[in-house]
């Protein structure tokens, strides 16, 4: 597991501090070891992995939308792997500063680095939609996809089996959330199945790790 | 279960291919808290289940699901901020805190991660 960027908690007084440090929990040892850092500080920024790699995209602080980097290789020795600028976004405001985006890494072969579908809620007054594009980042190309059929505002997507239902976790309640899961669950597949890539979400690893007691 | 919606919370595929949500800020009206609730989504009885909560609340963390155990560190968007690592082991559906707090003093909080292959 690898945890980058972000910011220290303000609390009685003390200054956040914003870091661009990159760690990697070593699960077998429980001990955490330094990567090489991210190229700029970086705070609500949208990560995945994508292949062997940490790809991160936007966030905090000031103009980083041109600055989305990826890390191509597990490299905690190997000091020539550090994280590489990719290009910007064909796309101006993908990635806004203050809405939270979230990444989901695309199971394809065919691209040189790989692409990610980025979903963030819309903003200002149509904040009750969502943007979803398909970035390639090998070349910064942004294609639009429909967007969420239901939207209440993100707080988090992860992709359940394969690409027929996914699911979004935000500002309504558990009740509701329910309804909008068995409605989204018997739709989805039916109205994006041509436009839909294979998604690997979030937390879909297949990463093997005893943890020791 | 919970009638209040969560925000910043975390979220991963179990290793039984359910859905399940962690923490999050819970907004009652004059006063935001975050939560130390876990639950699962059923989607075939379109069901929540409590998972055992996390020893700390906890939004804006970090959340992964690796091989039948779910990492979740840092994190805490109102109040102090959090350096803890837990591990909710699917199989004994179980959470312990481990023995490897964040190496930064006092938490850290919308840090991005994820689980490289």
């Amino acid at each position: 597991m690898v945890v980058c960027g972000g910011c220290t908690p303000a609390v009685g007084g003390r200054t956040v501090s914003k870091t661009s440090d990159v760690w990697r929990l070593d699960l077998s040892k429980l001990r955490w070891e330094r990567m090489p850092s991210l190229g700029c500080i970086r705070t609500s920024h949208a990560c995945c992995a994508v292949r062997a790699g940490v790809v991160v995209l936007g966030g905090y602080p000031g103009d980083v939308e041109g600055r989305n980097e990826i890390l191509e290789h597990d490299s905690v020795e190997e000091e020539e792997h550090l994280f590489k600028v990719l290009p910007p976004l064909s796309a101006r405001g993908v990635l806004l500063r203050g809405l939270l985006t979230i990444p989901l890494a695309i199971d394809e072969s065919q691209s040189v680095q790989g692409q990610v579908v980025i979903i963030r809620e819309r903003g200002g007054e149509a904040a009750s939609s969502s943007v979803v594009q398909n970035v390639d980042l090998a070349t910064g190309v942004c294609t639009p996809l429909p967007p969420l059929l239901y939207h209440h505002g993100i707080s988090t997507v992860v992709q359940l089996r394969a690409w027929e239902m996914d699911a979004s976790f935000g500002r309504w309640t558990h009740r509701l959330h329910v309804r909008e899961f068995q409605r989204r669950a018997s739709s989805i597949s039916d109205q994006t199945q041509t436009q839909r890539p294979v998604l690997n979400g979030a937390g879909t690893g297949a990463v093997r790790a005893r943890v020791p007691e | 279960m919970s009638s209040r919606g969560h925000v910043s919370g975390g979220a991963c595929v179990l290793g039984d291919g359910h859905f399940a949500v962690f923490g999050g800020d819970v907004d009652f009206g004059n006063s935001t808290t975050s939560s130390c609730e876990a639950l699962t989504f059923d989607g075939e009885l379109a069901q929540w289940d409590r998972l055992p909560p996390m020893q700390e609340p906890r939004s804006c963390f970090a959340c992964a699901a690796i091989g039948g155990d779910v990492i979740v560190t840092g994190g805490r968007w109102w109040g102090p901020g959090s350096e803890s690592v837990e591990v909710y082991e699917e199989a004994l559906r179980r959470g312990r805190r481990l023995p490897c707090d964040l190496p930064w003093p006092g938490g850290l909080r919308f840090m991005g991660s994820a689980v490289m292959r």
